[in-house]
């Protein structure tokens, strides 16, 4: 394979690195069964890391066209239901709430998992024990903790959760007495299959379950209410600065006097973002904290704003002050 | 004064451009240029470029319309619609 024509010492020692790696696996899994390749997906995902930070972006992007994608591993590592469902968006858009159920465990990823490959069935679970799929499952936790405390802090509150997916943090309020319940949960999303499928799963919460498009949201076409507690999981992760700034204000705006938004981004360090974009062609914005705060500086008074990080993830938490 | 579709279409070359994952120069744009397989513009971009139209503009794009829309041609046609 041709070398691009990279400007450093370190993009070229890291690509060395990467394709001796890929090449030895490619032929091993050639010429052997799966089991003695050994383990693939975690450290590609740190050699593509390394090249990637030695690249400018891109750089990145040519190389992921030009010599990652031809590589005959990738057919290998296309095995895994998970990257293959990422790599193949077949809702149309990344990030679906399917490809977070792989991460999750069950759910709609279930029968993918069940027939896969032995080599795709491995490498799905050497994928999601990553830690950055971990911290995925850390902020559905810590969503499902918010979610399960803001109905202990009032009655029968009124909730929005924005791009909603599958809503699995919402599974922490099965089981739960009625007055432990939210009064209302709108959960929006632009999928009508992932609404049905969050339908279906939460059956036993009161949830308004409606379809719209975050331009509609962003335009206030909706007269949705308003709510004591609105949250986002991976949105921001895909918007742009102006986008998700608009976006904040509109969601400020939906409040009640004392409700508060939270917020989720991923932060830059996230170790496989390289193996997201090269093999999965899932392209994240990821944001510092720093940078992610800037996010709401034009609220104006009458907030108070709050962040602080999970691993690999940044969230802000925005409290509209009540009337004095 | 309405602005000549030319005009418009340069906007919105400029426009498209900004937020193209995939870069390219303006004069590689064209109407026929698909905004997916050309320029790499997923939803989320296109949410970018639909709000940045809409300002620069002054009109307001129908979802499903902006759905339907896989070339620069197409958003074209479109904004000069919503004007009109």
């Amino acid at each position: 394979m041709t070398a691009p024509r990279v400007a450093s010492g370190r993009a070229s020692d890291a690509r060395s690195r990467l394709f001796t790696f890929l090449d030895r696996r490619a032929g091993r899994l050639e010429s052997r069964s799966h089991a003695a390749a050994g383990r693939i997906a975690a450290p590609t995902a740190r050699l593509l890391a390394a090249y990637r930070s030695a690249l400018s972006r891109d750089e990145w992007r040519a190389a992921i066209v030009s010599e990652i994608r031809p590589h005959p591993i990738l057919a290998y590592l296309h095995e895994d239901p998970f990257s293959s469902h990422g790599f193949r968006k077949p809702r149309g858009y990344e990030g679906d709430a399917v490809l977070l159920d792989f991460v999750y465990g069950g759910g709609a990823s279930s029968v993918w998992v069940e027939n896969a490959t032995p080599l795709g069935a491995a490498l799905y679970r050497e994928c999601v024990r990553h830690p950055s799929f971990a911290a995925l499952r850390a902020r559905r936790d810590y969503l499902g903790v918010e979610l399960a405390a803001s109905c202990a802090a009032a009655r029968r509150p009124e909730i929005l959760s924005v791009a909603c997916g599958h809503l699995r943090e919402a599974t922490v309020l099965h089981g739960k007495r009625s007055d432990a319940l939210p009064g209302r949960l709108v959960a929006l999303d632009q999928d009508p299959e992932t609404l049905a499928t969050a339908q279906a799963d939460h059956a036993s919460l009161p949830l308004d379950a409606r379809q719209i498009s975050v331009l509609a949201l962003l335009r206030g076409d909706q007269q949705l209410g308003q709510f004591d507690f609105i949250y986002l999981a991976g949105l921001y992760d895909y918007l742009s600065d102006d986008t998700a700034r608009r976006l904040t204000r509109q969601l400020t705006d939906m409040l009640k006097p004392g409700g508060r938004l939270l917020t989720a981004n991923m932060l830059p360090d996230l170790p496989a973002a390289a193996y997201m974009e090269a093999v999965m062609d899932w392209w994240l914005i990821y944001r510092t904290l720093a940078e992610f705060e800037t996010l709401s500086l034009d609220l104006g008074p009458g907030y108070r704003v709050a962040s602080h990080t999970g691993p690999y993830v940044g969230y802000v938490n925005i409290e509209k002050e009540r009337a004095r | 004064m309405q602005a000549q579709p030319q005009t418009t279409l340069a906007a919105l070359e400029e426009i498209v451009i900004r937020f193209a994952p995939k870069r390219q120069s303006k004069s590689a744009i064209t109407r026929d240029t698909h905004l997916v397989q050309d320029l790499e513009i997923d939803s989320p971009r296109m949410i970018d470029i639909v709000l940045e139209v809409e300002d620069r503009f002054g009109v307001s794009l129908g979802d499903i319309d902006v759905q339907n829309t896989t070339t620069v041609g197409e958003l074209l046609d479109l904004v000069e619609r919503c004007r009109a």
